[in-house]
């Protein structure tokens, strides 16, 4: 397991009342462009994750501070639905979540993403009350999850990666069965059946065996089955897994439509599934939250996205400079910076102020797909590195 | 919320072919060990006909029939309940289970309950022929009632016992063979005639007290004791993950 320094990634902040993650955004529909750049042998590395947030931006629009989407600043913060401090879930020896945070509020849908192996699963596991962690709590409104189980268990809807489901019960029988579980008063429970159904467009096979339908319906059962009580947070492990196509379309577009009055997470490692369904985006690697963020804070659409090449191994806080939302430092001198147009402008006046050299600033795509790129690419590099050597990644 | 389990894990074994066809067949063993039980009971009565009264028919059946039937449910019993949890982890059922607003006894007593009941159905099947002969034989109901009794709380130790062994394995197969190899092992410990602590232990040595027709309280507190103690095992089991995190390697 690579402890925090050796990894990588640093968020700008993570103030949800201020940031406003739980303020949903527009869903935007992906335009982004392959990185043309070669990934090659780039290492990455973890930043201390600063303290201050961008607090001080201001509405001002002659604040060249100011970020684009500030004047969201000024609305209400969303409720919170789900606090996760500091999970910590061991596999024996195998550290497989190592504390990490997050936020999650209601009108969010959160995109897990990672590699496999990361973590994803783990943690969904953990936050629908399915494994308990060895550290840290979970809070599903105002239930800490382990310790108020029922209640807290109550307003979760899960839906495992593989279907959970009776290949030999009707899709009727089945979500009756779920319905039950769930505790639905039986005078909701026709309705509620009848509701998602129709939700998951399951209106044609609902009196057909469930191990008869095709991979596509499965999974719409099995969204069906998380959905049917209504649940302020609905937790989706890798929803897509197994679709084709058309089937892909049609789920992203469901849960799209899901998302309006409750909080979804929903993990996936394909980065065009994540920012055409998602809001907001937790990467995590190796077990630890490497990024917490709004699609809108780390897309091109407001911001841009700066390839910086540096002359020296400078140690330097390029998350804490004005105007930088999100910054990954790829190497020793070479980093991806994500911000708003004018610090694009002020940045190399910036890293000269401070005694820096700068070799190039390029302006490159999609933030999140280079950072998953390079955070590809440095996994598989350093685990080909390091085969003989014992380190424990 | 027991209730509807137990009444839910009951529908999936009906729904399941192999629940079926294992019910169906041991139907057909039963009808044979029946018939082959009376018709050997009516040829021995040819060679020496007063010696054996009505009272030796039932205790012929006994002997005979419920005595295998008994054996056989050694075997039946885990094949039946090996899905019980194993199942739902190999159909990736198990975590939406831990997710749901129901607590670990709830969870594993609906499933003890529901496959309990499915075994009854086929033993209360099989008692059919021992009702139907009763009508013309005059049988000792009482010793009768007694032996199924003692079947009764035997099979209910093999399925908290199976259901157990289901609970911390993920392969049912697994689950499977490690109850029939205890309850076989227990079986051996009771028919060698050394006391000891595996006879004791042993549900076979307390299934034979109600095989002779006596109802010791003794026996019947050790199958609910020992069932008991499964059922609190299994349901240990299923906290350990959702409730201390430990998880099957």
């Amino acid at each position: 397991m690579k402890n925090t320094n050796e990894v990588l990634g640093v968020m700008k902040t993570d103030e949800p009342e201020l940031l406003t993650p739980g303020i949903p955004s527009a869903k935007k529909t992906s335009d982004k462009k392959p990185v043309a750049e070669k990934a090659g042998e780039m290492k990455t590395q973890v930043l201390p994750k600063t303290s201050t947030p961008i607090v001080g931006w201001t509405d001002d629009s002659s604040d060249w501070r100011a970020p684009p989407h500030a004047s969201i600043t000024a609305k209400a913060p969303a409720p919170k639905v789900l606090e996760a401090q500091n999970l910590d879930v061991f596999y024996g020896p195998n550290h497989i979540l190592s504390g990490v945070s997050f936020n999650l509020y209601q009108g969010d849908t959160l995109g897990l993403l990672g590699l496999n192996g990361a973590g994803k699963s783990t943690l969904l596991k953990v936050l629908a009350g399915a494994l308990a962690p060895h550290a840290g709590v979970v809070h599903i409104g105002e239930n800490e999850l382990y310790q108020n189980p029922i209640s807290a268990r109550m307003d979760i809807g899960y839906a495992p990666d593989k279907p959970a489901i009776y290949p030999e019960f009707r899709v009727i029988e089945f979500l009756k069965f779920i319905a039950t579980m769930r505790r639905l008063p039986k005078a909701e429970m026709k309705n509620a059946i009848d509701d998602v159904i129709e939700r998951c467009a399951l209106t044609g096979v609902r009196r057909r065996i469930i191990g008869n339908l095709s991979t596509g319906f499965k999974q719409r059962v099995n969204l069906a089955q998380a959905l049917i009580h209504s649940p302020r947070i609905l937790i989706l492990d890798e929803p897509a897994t197994g679709l084709d196509p058309v089937q892909l379309i049609e789920m992203r577009e469901l849960v799209s439509t899901l998302s309006a009055d409750q909080a979804t997470i929903f993990s996936s490692h394909d980065l065009h599934e994540v920012s055409s369904v998602c809001n907001r985006v937790l990467l995590i690697n190796d077990g630890q939250s490497i990024l917490d963020a709004s699609l809108e804070q780390l897309s091109n659409a407001n911001n841009v996205t700066i390839d910086l090449k540096l002359t020296n191994n400078a140690d330097i806080d390029l998350a804490n400079l004005p105007g930088v939302e999100a910054a990954c430092r790829i190497s020793a001198a070479h980093w991806l910076v994500t911000g708003n147009a004018m610090m694009k402008q002020h940045l190399e006046t910036m890293l000269t102020v401070r005694g820096h050299t700068v070799i190039s600033i390029t302006e490159t795509d999609n933030y999140l797909e280079t950072v998953f790129r390079q955070l590809s690419t440095t996994h598989n590099n350093v685990k080909t590195d390091t085969s003989n050597t014992g380190i424990e990644l | 919320m027991t209730a509807q389990i137990a009444l839910h894990e009951l529908r999936v074994l009906l729904r399941s072919p192999f629940a079926w066809i294992a019910a169906g067949l041991l139907q057909l063993l039963f009808g044979w060990l029946f018939l082959s039980a009376v018709e050997r009971y009516i040829q021995l009565q040819a060679t020496a006909a007063q010696q054996v009264s009505n009272g030796g028919l039932s205790s012929y059946l006994i002997v005979n029939f419920l005595a295998p039937v008994s054996v056989v449910f050694m075997v039946a019993t885990p094949l039946l309940c090996m899905q019980l949890v194993a199942g739902d982890k190999q159909a990736n059922r198990y975590n939406l289970f831990l997710s749901l607003p129901l607590s670990a006894a709830q969870f594993v007593l609906g499933k003890f309950i529901g496959a309990t009941l499915f075994q009854y159905a086929i033993v209360a099947l099989s008692t059919v022929l021992v009702a139907i002969l009763s009508f013309n034989v005059d049988l000792d109901i009482t010793h009768l009632m007694t032996a199924a009794l003692g079947l009764l709380l035997f099979i209910s130790t093999v399925t908290a016992l199976t259901l157990f062994y289901s609970s911390i394995s993920s392969r049912p197969i697994l689950a499977a063979f490690a109850s029939f190899v205890t309850m076989a092992l227990f079986w051996f410990a009771a028919a060698t005639s050394a006391d000891g602590f595996l006879k004791f232990a042993s549900p076979s040595a307390h299934l034979h007290s109600f095989m002779q027709g006596l109802l010791d309280s003794r026996d019947i507190v050790y199958f609910v004791t020992i069932t008991g103690i499964l059922l609190t095992l299994g349901i240990w089991r299923f906290d350990a993950q959702r409730v201390r995190g430990e998880t099957l390697q």
